[in-house]
């Protein structure tokens, strides 16, 4: 089977390329950890409350967590693309576990080759990032420790982060080579996507969200018989930790039916007769789910746990009025930025691996006569889309957490420093951020195609 | 002694236009079929020929009906048995080759030996390829060669597994006059050794040789003829 994988990642290596992206950002986010952890575990400076090693500890943990949950998306992605060959494997006998390895096997190879060149770039990273943390008040207790490359820490990155996505991998495909032969009532996949069971599971997880929300409008002593706590703040900490955990859950279960509904709705703010080629970009949306749902889903999650972020360390914990601001810099990059580097680093990975189906999409409004400036328009207008999703969502998803997080404030005496706009803060930030990526990639596809185009038929 | 492999009852296919409308592709077709038979699946484009061979051979869910195949029905098997199934008795012969591109050619060849954990041996596949009168270099890329080569290749993965059962698509749509002989000559020596071969053609001269013809029109089997000539499939197709 090894030497199927190696053949069939030999042919399909171009596609890899686009995984690479996001492979190298996790190698970088694990070498941090791997480099930091390592230094310190080898000058004997790993123990106290200061101890480096558990701090080095916080960035693979989140960035592992993004990893897992973003490479359903990849792993999706990468099988539809050759989707026709491993048909053909299935015909000549290839049982969903022998598919399954042969995705994992490729993801796994091609992530160790990741956490081999992230680990490399994690070096100045790490280096930089320690010199600032021991010397920013509050972290000045943490001991010097010279960062160095390590034949140790090279080795756990690479296999680590081999291991962690070909397992991943092979979950992911197996699941989605089953999908292909389910017959049995319960899982056969009906309207929006989802199997009867797939709908129980997002009644369920809707129905845990709505009750532990519903809690918040009531006296804080039901919410202290479900979540504990020594005191109020911790009770509502834990619950708004529950809360965001269930939000989290309760997208990436009706995803497949919110993001098409939303999809839908745009329709209504888009002056679509105006735009001439509305509907193209519209259906064009419509028509890559799998690619609204990879791009979409992170982002909103991601914005999701930024805010909540923002909120306990402004508002709730009272952080900004205690420490200062480079502490609460370090912290929040602690937490978030092994999360924004991988999501960031997964919306590049998707559009280089859509490529192709771009460029198929490209030709064709071509050849039916769209010229440059329709072009440019239409991927505008999907850019917008695709943005807009983003945002709206993310907004929602903040304004449903900002009143619990009003409600533990009211009851816990405490100020807050946020008002209503900030809902809109990190959805602006991670919508404008996708409108722009897919805008420049697919105008940037436009202009090279059109290009070609013109120079081939002058040619002839 | 001859063993019935493959039995259909009442098969129809439908695909549907939309949420209240279909169209039926396939309809209350029946027929069964044992080892050594040689079987042409014949009519005109559109007539459901190729959908047929789908639903037979396990590709397709049909709307309605039955299939048998070795005493299994296809359709209720888990993924398991099915890869199982088509690894071991069943072999596929299309029009597109269905090579593997990411493989040389010994590896597609062996392919289903390898995916079965079975014992892989080189000298038996050159000696294979010798007897096709393949030319080309076990080694290169499949991507390289020409159609007749190509179908060869398939051919000779179909034989490497002794499947009891051979599906095939168009076997000669895309080959020249040379390589046509060779590639129904091995179908022929297959059914002649035991296999059930059962071919979709749109060549009568093919049709004919083989032991029973099945006539298609409309996605309703309107004739089965047995030692089939020329004369009497053209008329049977033509047949308004």
């Amino acid at each position: 089977m090894f030497k199927l994988i190696i053949l069939q990642l030999r042919y399909t290596w171009q596609a890899w390329i686009g995984a690479l992206v996001v492979f190298i950002a996790a190698g970088i986010v694990l070498g941090v950890t791997m480099i930091g952890a390592i230094s310190t575990i080898s000058v004997h400076l790993g123990h106290g409350n200061y101890n480096p090693v558990a701090f080095f500890a916080t960035p693979a943990i989140f960035g592992l967590i993004t990893l897992m949950l973003i490479l359903t998306g990849i792993t999706r992605l990468l099988i539809t693309k050759f989707k026709t060959d491993y048909n053909l494997w299935a015909i000549l006998g290839a049982n969903p576990n022998q598919l399954a390895l042969l995705i994992g096997g490729q993801m796994s190879l091609s992530g160790m080759i990741g956490g081999f060149l992230g680990y490399f770039l994690a070096l100045p990273i790490v280096r930089i990032y320690y010199a600032w943390v021991i010397s920013t008040p509050g972290m000045r207790e943490f001991p010097a420790i010279k960062m160095k490359l390590q034949l140790s820490s090279l080795t756990l990155t690479v296999l680590i982060l081999g291991a962690f996505i070909g397992i991943t991998g092979i979950i992911n495909a197996k699941k989605v080579f089953s999908d292909g032969h389910k017959i049995h009532r319960l899982t056969k996949k009906r309207s929006c996507n989802l199997s009867i069971l797939g709908w129980l599971w997002c009644v369920m997880v809707v129905g845990c969200l709505a009750y532990v929300y519903l809690l918040f409008f009531q006296g804080s002593t039901r919410l202290a018989a479900l979540f504990g706590g020594h005191s109020l703040v911790e009770t509502y900490s834990q619950a708004l930790l529950a809360l965001i955990f269930l939000m989290i859950m309760t997208i990436n279960a009706a995803e497949t039916v919110i993001l098409p509904g939303l999809v839908k709705l745009l329709t209504l703010v888009f002056p679509t007769t105006l735009i001439k080629t509305f509907k193209t970009a519209y259906w064009n949306v419509l028509d890559k789910k799998d690619f609204l749902k990879t791009v979409a889903v992170p982002l909103v999650i991601f914005s999701l746990i930024a805010s909540f972020f923002m909120y306990m360390i402004f508002d709730l914990a009272n952080v900004a009025s205690k420490r200062n601001l480079a502490e609460i810099v370090g912290t929040l990059s602690l937490f978030l930025g092994a999360p924004f580097l991988i999501i960031l680093a997964n919306t590049i990975s998707l559009t280089i691996i859509s490529s192709s189906e771009r460029t198929t999409s490209i030709r064709q409004l071509q050849l039916i006569g769209f010229s440059l400036k329709d072009l440019m328009t239409e991927k505008r207008i999907e850019a917008e889309i695709y943005g807009l999703i983003v945002f709206i969502q993310a907004t929602i998803g903040n304004a449903l957490l900002f009143v619990p997080i009003l409600k533990a404030a009211d009851k816990t005496h405490t100020y807050m420093f946020d008002s209503w706009w900030s809902i809109f803060e990190w959805p602006a930030v991670t919508g404008t951020l996708v409108f722009l990526f897919i805008l420049i990639v697919d105008d940037s596809y436009s202009y090279k195609i059109y290009s070609q185009n013109r120079f081939n038929v002058t040619q002839k | 002694m001859t063993e019935k492999v493959i039995a259909v009852q009442e098969l129809s296919k439908d695909f549907s236009l939309g949420k209240h409308k279909s169209i039926h592709i396939l309809k209350n077709i029946s027929f069964s079929a044992a080892s050594n038979d040689f079987i042409s699946i014949v009519g005109p484009s559109g007539s459901g020929k190729s959908t047929l061979l789908k639903c037979l051979s396990g590709l397709l869910r049909p709307t309605n009906g039955s299939i048998s195949i070795d005493d299994m029905d296809p359709y209720q098997l888990s993924p398991s048995q099915t890869a199982k199934m088509r690894r071991t008795t069943l072999g596929f012969i299309f029009q597109s080759y269905n090579l593997v591109p990411a493989l040389p050619v010994f590896e597609n060849i062996v392919l289903p030996l390898r995916l079965a954990g079975k014992q892989v041996n080189r000298a038996s596949v050159e000696q294979l390829l010798k007897k096709l009168n393949f030319t080309a270099d076990m080694d290169s890329f499949v991507t390289t060669l020409s159609g007749g080569e190509q179908q060869k290749v398939a051919i000779a993965r179909v034989l490497v597994t002794h499947a009891k059962i051979i599906f095939a698509d168009e076997p000669t749509g895309a080959v020249d006059a040379n390589s046509k002989k060779i590639i129904f000559d091995c179908l022929r020596t297959l059914a002649d050794n035991g296999a059930c071969v059962i071919m979709v053609t749109h060549d009568i001269e093919l049709a004919a040789m083989t032991d029973r013809s099945l006539v298609l029109r409309d996605g309703q089997l309107i004739k089965r003829l047995t030692n089939p000539t020329a004369s009497e499939i053209l008329a049977e197709i033509e047949r308004g």
